[in-house]
């Protein structure tokens, strides 16, 4: 072969190389991504994670606030708080659990080349 | 331009392209893909679960929640204050819904920040990846190339061995034609006409001069 023949040869087997090396473990980040079933379920478990810690920190905001106010819940007022933030609390988490849920499988969807639906827009 | 066995010299604009696509090669590997990797390294790095960025966003998110709860907190207290309630059990329910308000706030901003910052994530991932597939239609691009060269090659190599063989045929022709006229010359001198390589009583050096010619003319 001459050098011409030979520059080509050796360029190609460069840039698969290349690709090899630098795009396909991208490749595999984004099949992985798009298509394992832990994506939704970790996205669930994080938005849950972001509620509840949301609450429990709240709960110390609020005890604080009520301090500098002066104020101070009774026994039972603390029952009615507890069941009342118990009650926002459940729904909050489902919501940002099912809102996490919807939106990775519409990113999952979106990678695969198949855009989710968006309800949302089908009214009009 | 052929050289023995019937291969075809390169030409020196194929070999010129060839530096060329060399060189473009060696320039795209020293300024352009460590740009790329930096990229793919930012966007690895984004999509970890305790990456600045996700963090920086819940912050965001969280900072966003507290700003305009405090307001309404504030709003509130002298809601309570104004109509006399403030420091009822009702009015300490109202503080403390209203902190559960902002727990709620606060937990689906931060989840939408995440799902942000995954959007972001997997956007930047497919960008890297559509690079990626550029650079493997190029290596496509570079066999299709080398298809072609061989292609060319083969054409090249084809012509030349037409040309040499229709040259030899030519000759060969020519020299059947100087045996039959010098035999027919002969024949009608009253000579023997002994066939093609029968040079006698012709100008054979002639003929000689043109097979050399033909044959060395084939490179």
């Amino acid at each position: 072969m001459g050098y011409a023949a030979d520059t080509y040869a050796r360029l190609t087997r460069d840039r698969w190389a290349q690709y090899v090396n630098t795009f396909v473990p991208i490749e595999n980040q984004l099949i992985e991504y798009a298509t394992s079933p832990d994506t939704v379920t970790n996205a669930m478990s994080t938005a849950s994670q972001n509620v509840q810690g949301a609450f429990d920190a709240q709960q110390g905001a609020v005890g604080r606030r009520l301090q500098g106010l002066g104020l101070e819940l009774s026994p039972d007022e603390q029952a009615a708080q507890a069941r009342s933030s118990s009650l926002a609390r459940g729904p909050a988490d489902v919501q940002a659990q099912n809102l996490a849920a919807d939106t990775t499988r519409q990113l999952q969807q979106q990678i695969l080349g198949n855009p989710a639906p968006d309800i949302t827009r089908m009214g009009g | 331009m052929s050289k023995g066995g019937g291969e075809v010299e390169e030409t020196p604009q194929q070999r010129a392209l060839a530096e060329f696509a060399s060189n473009q090669m060696f320039d795209y590997e020293k300024r352009w893909l460590p740009v790329q990797k930096n990229l793919i390294a930012q966007a690895e790095e984004m999509g970890k679960a305790d990456s600045s960025v996700r963090n920086r966003a819940e912050g965001r998110a969280a900072a966003d929640t507290s700003a305009r709860f405090g307001a309404a907190e504030g709003a509130l207290e002298r809601q309570l204050s104004n109509n006399g309630t403030f420091g009822s059990s009702r009015s300490k329910l109202a503080i403390t819904g209203l902190g559960d308000d902002a727990a709620k706030s606060k937990g689906l901003g931060i989840t939408m920040a995440d799902q942000q910052v995954d959007d972001a994530y997997t956007q930047a991932l497919g960008s890297l990846a559509a690079t990626g597939r550029g650079e493997r239609a190029a290596v496509g691009d570079s066999l299709a190339q080398q298809a072609s060269t061989s292609a060319r090659q083969a054409t090249a190599d084809a012509e030349a061995a037409l040309t040499e063989r229709a040259g030899q045929a030519q000759v060969v022709g020519q020299l059947a034609g100087f045996g039959l006229q010098s035999g027919m010359g002969k024949f009608g001198q009253g000579g023997g006409f002994t066939g093609t390589n029968d040079f006698s009583g012709v100008n054979g050096s002639n003929a000689m001069n043109t097979f050399l010619t033909r044959g060395s003319g084939g490179d």
